[in-house]
């Protein structure tokens, strides 16, 4: 028995099942976004004029659509948008969040009442309208409309960041940090942000989830991705004008997404139990 | 309590007013000339002045500001829609009982069905019950309500025929669309409802309670039900708005003529008037809803009230 801290915490990741269950989740889908190439059969955009809306066989494994695109291809290659919102998505809310959280939570005052005024607001509007009202701004696109997934969240890192770090600036050590004369960003980036990784670690799994499903939302209304992107909900609201004559153009995007979105809720769920002993579920 | 109403009433004024002037500046946050914006891209060049100066974007932004509230408080004047060349407020007055019908019947039925499971779930914790009922309601929130809204209408639509595929003319349209926006809502009100009920089942009054003899039916229904009930009322309120906006996802699929499906074609058609009102009119409802749900959480708790007034009723 190694009983180094590590080693402990690695073992109680194995024995946490959902833990274990969402990693593989999340895992399968990271090796094909980046096998893609070897995996899919064709390019998601190879059309086959011949072979229009193929329902499921051998040579198709998920069917064609209605260009004679190969639909499994264009799944797989889909996955690596999929993460592309994840990754960028958390990356955005992160920086947005982290930053006005730590700037106010540690130095007060008049600009922290205005700012935590501004998320209040943001917390007032129905999210799905403001990323529409963001994306009638900024324009339709996935790059747009994944800032205005970031605009709409970036309010609860903050809120979060902001409260973690009012009750840590009081502690001893920082005042020794300053004491030593450390400049303020010093104090908020490696006294204060170092103490705070593992709850942002669960709260941004515990946000990706909603994030892949707002930004797939944006992409299903026509706001977000645009053809021919192999964007899972812009390939289900294509798939809707041939719904009873290819259903499997609808079903099987929508199943990868469900595949993916519950992969990194458990995921989730599990890094808090981990993480975070005393956010444990009931 | 007075003190309290008016204190959330005037926040609430305040909110509202930073809500409008934001919904209102979308104009000039918009790349490019707010002329050409409001105007529609077929107006000439050389007819753009006197544009400017007829819709008065000339005059400093506060102005502007005022004129605007005034035309839509006073006057329900939202402007002119560019692409059906008519009063905004004409094509909404139509949207809007479309969408409020669907919502209210959704968020009826969704709380009469979770509010007894998630109840069910905290009295019988870890039974089986209550683990299939949170697995499944985990499985539920991953699913996107616009893919199941599809696969209804595969089932239920196409291979059955029970059901008419889209339209909004008899009662027979609204069962699909209802029924999406009730699977979609039932997870998180299982969830709320439980850990309200376990939070309550904890306190020490309820101990008092069975310590004084209470049996154990009494204790649910007189001290646990009564104080868990008072976060999900308010619940109740605060989920009007959000399922109008979830609404936009299953008005646009069933090809229903409400608020959401308006604004996410106007969003496409670059209709802005009807953007802007439909925004507008959504989040002041929004605020209103919850001005309302403090109030009612104020009148039921009266906890809450001393917390904020600090003391003087």
């Amino acid at each position: 028995m190694n009983d180094s801290p590590s080693k402990e915490f690695i073992s109680s990741c194995y024995k946490n099942r959902n833990f274990v269950l969402g990693f593989a989740m999340v895992l399968s889908v990271i090796v094909l976004a980046i096998f893609a190439k070897q995996i899919a059969p064709f390019s998601f955009d190879e059309a086959h004029p011949k072979d229009i809306l193929v329902s499921p066989c051998s040579k198709y494994i998920l069917g064609t659509d209605n260009m004679g695109r190969d639909l499994f291809s264009r799944i797989v290659y889909g996955s690596r948008i999929t993460l592309q919102v994840a990754l960028l998505g958390a990356g955005l809310q992160l920086v947005f969040g982290v930053t006005i959280g730590l700037v106010c939570g540690y130095f007060g005052g008049l600009a922290d009442r205005c700012l935590t005024f501004v998320a209040d607001l943001t917390w007032c509007i129905p999210g799905m309208i403001m990323a529409l009202a963001v994306v009638t701004i900024i324009g339709s696109g996935l790059t747009n409309a994944i800032i205005a997934i970031a605009i709409v969240n970036w309010a609860s890192y903050a809120r979060m960041v902001r409260a973690k770090t009012m009750s840590i600036k009081n502690q001893a050590f920082i005042e020794t940090g300053i004491s030593f004369g450390e400049k303020s960003i010093a104090i908020m980036f490696r006294y204060i942000l170092p103490n705070i990784v593992p709850i942002l670690i669960v709260t941004v799994s515990m946000q990706l989830p909603g994030t892949i499903m707002s930004t797939t939302t944006l992409s299903f209304l026509g706001v977000g991705s645009q053809p021919p992107s192999p964007d899972w909900g812009l390939m289900v609201s294509e798939g809707i004008n041939f719904i009873s004559r290819g259903p499997w153009l609808c079903i099987f995007p929508g199943l990868a997404l469900v595949y993916t979105v519950f992969g990194f809720n458990i995921l989730g769920e599990g890094l808090r139990d981990l993480l975070d002993p005393r956010m444990k579920s009931q | 309590m007075r003190n309290y109403i008016i204190k959330r009433l005037g926040m609430g004024v305040v909110l509202l007013f930073c809500v409008s002037f934001l919904v209102f500046s979308m104009l000039y946050l918009m790349p490019g000339d707010p002329v050409t914006l409001m105007a529609g891209p077929l107006v000439k060049a050389e007819n753009l002045e006197g544009l400017r100066i007829e819709y008065g974007l000339d005059r400093p932004l506060l102005v502007q500001y005022a004129e605007w509230m005034t035309n839509i408080i006073f006057h329900g004047n939202f402007g002119i829609s560019y692409k059906y060349r008519i009063d905004v407020w004409s094509l909404l007055k139509n949207c809007i009982p479309i969408s409020l019908r669907l919502t209210v019947t959704t968020m009826l039925i969704s709380e009469a069905l979770a509010i007894p499971l998630g109840l069910l779930c905290a009295y019988k914790k870890n039974s089986l019950f209550d683990r299939v009922t949170v697995n499944t309601s985990l499985v539920l929130t991953a699913i996107p309500s616009f893919w199941l809204a599809v696969l209804l209408m595969l089932v239920f639509a196409i291979k059955l025929k029970w059901l008419p595929l889209s339209g909004y003319e008899s009662w027979k349209n609204y069962v699909l669309p209802i029924t999406t926006g009730v699977i979609g809502g039932l997870a998180s009100t299982i969830r709320l409802t439980k850990s309200e009920a376990l939070d309550v089942l904890c306190e020490k009054f309820v101990t008092t309670a069975y310590a004084k003899g209470l049996d154990n039916n009494t204790v649910l229904k007189r001290h646990v039900l009564r104080n868990s009930l008072i976060v999900i009322t308010v619940n109740m309120f605060m989920s009007l708005p959000w399922l109008i906006s979830g609404y936009i996802v299953i008005e646009k699929i069933f090809g229903i003529p409400g608020m959401g499906n308006l604004m996410i074609n106007s969003i496409i058609q670059q209709d802005f008037n009807v953007v802007q009102a439909c925004i507008l009119i959504i989040t002041v409802l929004t605020i209103i809803c919850n001005i309302l749900s403090d109030i009612v959480l104020g009148i039921l708790d009266p906890r809450i009230r001393i917390s904020v007034t600090g003391g003087d009723k």
